[in-house]
């Protein structure tokens, strides 16, 4: 499998699948990635300069940070504030801009916020300091939740009590639902997240095409993967015949990975939750389920969301939505940067801004 | 702002590779990433054996790698590339 693997990075082959999707299409097309990866992979490869002119792709709400309000971003400061408390998260969240502060100011100002790549490491420091109280913040999509879900298995088969998560996953096939159903960004085509998908599978898809006539493809993280699914794209919209496709069949099944759903739904149940840029969404976030109750950390340590605007000059929301491309936000580049960002699509290197910062300008 | 410490600049949340399983014992396994090793837990794919490919997130396999499945992806892609260049052409016109 892995000689000729390298194929699906290679350059030629690259134009000359462009060149293919440029022989098919005849009609604008607009794609729309909702995977923080594609996102990256297609800002780094250069791929929508091969494309032709009725062929434009803009980036959705796929990156987990992005997504995540500017409530919830300070509900988990509220936590690391807490005396006894160890705040355990991605490094991706720390820098994210609170209303007031960053996980990262907070941490300078006395909090105990540590980084870990993991909901396992989070458990691990639970055992290693029993003294205190470690809270997990659990975003993420359904690639991510089912590893938190196993994480909390096993905290509760080794009856770890220091360790408790702030549930604020999220999944993916409401946010597109609802992209199609306010159509301001004019999309006709999704480039379906590929891990999300392995844990989902493709049948999930089934009412984009079905109810919004909408074009799916699922693409691996290759640039060739891509490509292939663009160009599966088009060939569906060229003859009329939107469905979902799966070109990264080598992960993703029809049904998914039914043991991950398993452990994802022994642990949480779906509830409405808001997304940054998209509002409240029915039953497309995770929450524990009731046996769980005792690892929920907003319960143990009685914090309260509370409504909170994003910061005034940040549009984050309209980049999430698809109807702002970054460099046409007034920000971009200017009171927006890596260094001092004014909202995650910037923070995150799966956001489209930071995507279009590091390989665009 | 404070700065982070250069080994917390993190890799992003959603990174997931395919990497080679090389032991299995129990829940636990330990993947090839790069020139390391690495520890990984199993609970998702309960039937990932020594030798497959799987999908590494967040310290779990998430899904094994479908080698027949993997080489119709590159067919599919030699059929688009059939009657073009799978190579560049040594020279340019």
């Amino acid at each position: 499998m892995r000689a000729d693997w390298g194929l699906l990075r290679d350059s030629a082959a690259a134009r000359a699948v462009a060149a293919q999707i440029a022989r098919e299409s005849t009609r604008p097309l607009k794609i729309m990635e909702v995977c923080g990866s594609h996102s990256h992979c297609i800002a780094r490869h250069g791929i929508a300069s091969l494309l032709p002119p009725t062929v434009s792709l803009v980036p959705g709400p796929g990156c987990p940070v992005c997504v995540t309000p500017q409530s919830e971003v300070n509900l988990a400061g509220d936590i690391a504030d807490l005396p006894g408390v160890t705040l355990a998260t991605f490094g991706d969240l720390v820098r994210v801009p609170g209303s007031e502060m960053s996980l990262a100011d907070r941490r300078a100002a006395g909090a105990d916020v540590r980084i870990v790549h993991s909901a396992l490491d989070a458990l691990n420091l639970a055992r290693a300091e029993p003294d205190r109280q470690i809270v997990f913040v659990a975003i993420g999509f359904e690639t991510t939740a089912p590893t938190v879900a196993a994480a909390l298995l096993a905290a509760r088969d080794a009856v770890i009590s220091n360790f408790s998560v702030l549930a604020l996953h999220k999944t993916m096939p409401p946010a597109m639902r609802r992209l199609l159903e306010i159509g301001e960004a004019g999309i006709n085509a999704f480039l379906c997240p590929g891990h999300v998908s392995a844990v989902i599978g493709s049948r999930a898809y089934e009412f984009l095409p079905d109810e919004f006539g909408a074009a799916c493809a699922i693409a691996g993280f290759e640039p060739l993967d891509v490509l292939l699914a663009i160009l599966a794209l088009v060939r569906q919209w060229e003859a009329g015949q939107p469905r979902v496709e799966v070109e990264y069949s080598r992960i993703v099944r029809p049904d998914g990975n039914r043991r991950a759903l398993d452990v994802l739904n022994q642990v949480f149940e779906a509830c409405d939750t808001d997304w940054r840029g998209l509002g409240t969404l029915p039953d497309s976030g995770l929450r524990l389920r009731p046996r769980f109750a005792e690892f929920d950390a907003e319960a143990r340590h009685c914090v309260q969301r509370r409504p909170a605007p994003p910061h005034p000059a940040c549009r984050c929301g309209e980049v999430l939505r698809g109807v702002l491309l970054p460099p046409d936000c007034g920000a971009f580049g200017r009171a927006c940067v890596p260094e001092h960002p004014l909202g995650p699509c910037m923070v995150s290197s799966e956001g489209a801004c930071a995507a279009a910062w590091n390989y665009q300008r | 702002m404070s700065r982070l410490a250069e080994s917390e600049v993190t890799e992003p949340l959603c990174i997931a590779v395919p990497c080679p399983l090389v032991t299995r014992d129990g829940p636990w396994g330990e993947v090839v990433l790069g020139e390391s090793r690495m520890k990984v837990r199993l609970d998702l794919v309960e039937e990932a054996e020594v030798g497959d490919w799987v999908i590494i997130h967040a310290g779990f396999a998430i899904e094994r790698v479908d080698e027949g499945e993997a080489r119709e992806t590159l067919k599919m892609l030699a059929e688009v590339l059939d009657p073009g260049v799978p190579n560049p052409p040594a020279e340019e016109p």
